[in-house]
């Protein structure tokens, strides 16, 4: 816009200049051949010139010629006067030789002329018509052109904005109806590969992601209670079963045993609760050092012996590297072993005891672990859930647990710095892979 | 994979090969990367796999690398094994090549090459879990 107008502004001076100082040279060229036919007044020549005149000199409208004799001395007040011209113009022809004046429309131009009689004063005048005009129509033309193309550049641009910034108000707009009662609300995502889509996409991803953490927190106190209020039931309702009449002593020792199980069972939720809440903080009082990876898998092989003797665990080494201090990691022993006992645990229980292999390698800077068994798997909807406390799957109906491990087991590697990613194809089995970053200890 | 290396005494260079023609418009001769080409075909999981294998072999393996190879005519391709120092190979059996496009089958240039080949025997492994993680190395 302003470069429109710098351009028109400069455009139209500089014409003006040109075309004041090309009127001006003419108006001196006419005043030299007027004076050389008037004032020397040969004959001959003056006819010649006239012609001249007449042929190439085209005839300026308003066009007169002033002839004043320069004699020392003289002041040109009268002339002046009855010119309307000021008297500098004057001064400054006899002094510069030439010289010239607008006023209105009307542009004079003086020379001085060395005629055979004397010096003389010539001046000419015209009216510069055809200068004002074209002036006039180009700043005609620049100033509707100037008009003309900040409306064009107004309108693109406003239509320009609306393309662009349309879809980002559709999402405001959008994502201000998302509240935590209608979570599950999603932008519709039209376009696909521009920035636009990508923004609604992420947008839909952290939704997701928002969603499923509402939705833990609001089943984690209906399951917790529900975990709870089950043994806490069964208790109940034996011991006032058992109180309804007199019974023989074998009938006290079987429903108090029951009763010791079933609280055996509340302790141990109650406990794993608790450890769970404790590993959820960062900072509690754990101790950190160094742990060799090898070491660890070994314990986890010998702790899930004794839990469970019939266990089919196998251990690959073949990638360990060769380097040792690749396999020293920072952290709590006595959480790791847990952690990962879990997770082979799991892998037995929901496999029926088929094999499970245990295997390590490194990559540069970390360590991983894999567990993979060959057992029921995890469908593939509730992938998202296993991490959430006393979530169990659907095809786990038959084993027993309370889904406190693997949230539990992630707290720790969490813990640790680490990852925990799972894969699982239902019936097919499953792929635990936990990546812990390695803890820069030298050998020894 | 591993087997390929098991074999090995002393220090070796691994060269990966892959295959491909060159993109017949000029606008992507011009902007062909070996780099960028290579950075696409290859996922985060054979990247951490190479690394696995890089540090189980660390003193067996003294470098690892992916080449690719662009040429039509087989003394290109001679050229290209002398250029790399190729002097065995080892082609996975009965596995079938998933191509991309573009990409073709080395095995032609490679048998004619007269080189030692080695064939290692690739279990197939059905729709696992692990299918293309980095989990599917340990489980070979």
């Amino acid at each position: 816009m302003s470069t429109i107008l710098l351009l028109s502004a400069s455009v139209y001076f500089f014409i003006i200049r040109y075309s004041f100082s090309d009127f001006y040279k003419r108006l001196e060229i006419r005043g030299v051949v007027t004076a050389k036919a008037e004032l020397d007044q040969e004959e001959a020549s003056a006819a010649v010139l006239q012609e001249v005149r007449e042929m190439h000199l085209e005839k300026l409208p308003e066009e007169k010629e002033y002839f004043y004799e320069i004699t020392p001395g003289k002041t040109f007040d009268n002339e002046a006067a009855a010119l309307r011209i000021p008297l500098s113009f004057f001064d400054d022809l006899i002094q510069n030789g030439e010289a010239t004046f607008q006023s209105g429309n009307t542009f004079y131009a003086g020379i001085k002329y060395q005629g055979k009689k004397g010096l003389y004063a010539v001046i000419v005048s015209a009216d510069n018509y055809y200068n004002y005009h074209h002036l006039t129509y180009l700043r005609n033309i620049f100033f509707v052109g100037i008009v003309a193309a900040s409306l064009f550049s107004l309108s693109i641009a406003f239509v320009f904005s609306r393309q662009v910034l349309n879809p980002v108000k559709e999402i405001t707009d959008r994502v201000k109806e998302i509240s935590s009662r209608n979570l599950h609300l999603r932008l519709e995502s039209k376009r696909v590969n521009d920035e636009i889509g990508e923004l609604e996409t992420t947008f839909n991803n952290m939704l997701d992601r928002l969603e499923t953490a509402f939705e833990t927190q609001n089943n984690f106190i209906s399951n917790a209670s529900h975990e709870l209020s089950t043994p806490l039931t069964t208790i109940i309702g034996e011991a006032d079963v058992t109180l309804s009449k007199e019974r023989s002593t074998q009938e006290y020792v079987e429903s108090l045993n029951v009763i010791v199980k079933e609280a055996e069972r509340l302790e141990k939720i109650t406990k794993s609760l608790l450890f769970l809440a404790q590993t959820g903080f960062t900072g509690t009082s754990q101790k950190y050092d160094k742990v060799r990876v090898d070491q660890l898998i070994w314990d986890v092989k010998s702790t899930i012996d004794k839990l469970n003797p019939k266990n089919k665990v196998q251990l690959n080494l073949s990638l360990m590297p060769e380097d040792p201090t690749k396999l020293k990691i920072r952290g709590n022993e006595q959480l790791l072993l847990l952690a990962l006992t879990n997770i082979v645990n799991n892998a037995c229980k929901y496999s029926n005891n088929q094999v499970v292999t245990l295997s390590i390698g490194t990559l540069e800077d970390k360590v991983i672990i894999i567990v993979k068994d060959s057992g029921i798997g995890i469908p593939a909807n509730e992938l998202k859930y296993i991490y959430d406390p006393f979530f169990r799957a659907s095809n786990t109906k038959e084993y027993e647990g309370y889904g406190i491990g693997l949230p539990l087991t992630r707290n720790i590697v969490r813990l640790h710095a680490g990852e925990i990613s799972v894969t699982s194809k239902v019936n097919q089995g499953t792929v635990v892979q936990l990546t812990f970053p390695i803890g820069n200890y030298s050998i020894g | 994979m591993e087997a390929v290396q098991s074999v090995q005494i002393g220090s070796v260079n691994v060269v990966f090969l892959h295959c491909v023609y060159l993109p017949n418009s000029i606008l992507d001769l011009l902007f062909f990367s070996k780099k960028e080409l290579i950075k696409r075909l290859v996922t985060p999981a054979f990247e951490d796999a190479c690394k696995v294998i890089r540090s189980k072999y660390a003193s067996k393996i003294n470098s690892l690398r992916i080449e690719i190879f662009t040429g039509f005519t087989h003394s290109a391709f001679e050229n290209f094994l002398a250029g790399n120092k190729i002097d065995e190979v080892f082609a996975p059996k009965g596995y079938q090549l998933q191509l991309p496009k573009n990409s073709f089958d080395p095995m032609p240039f490679i048998n004619r090459s007269g080189l030692p080949i080695t064939q290692v025997t690739w279990k197939h492994v059905g729709d696992t879990p692990e299918k293309n993680q980095l989990a599917e190395l340990f489980l070979i």
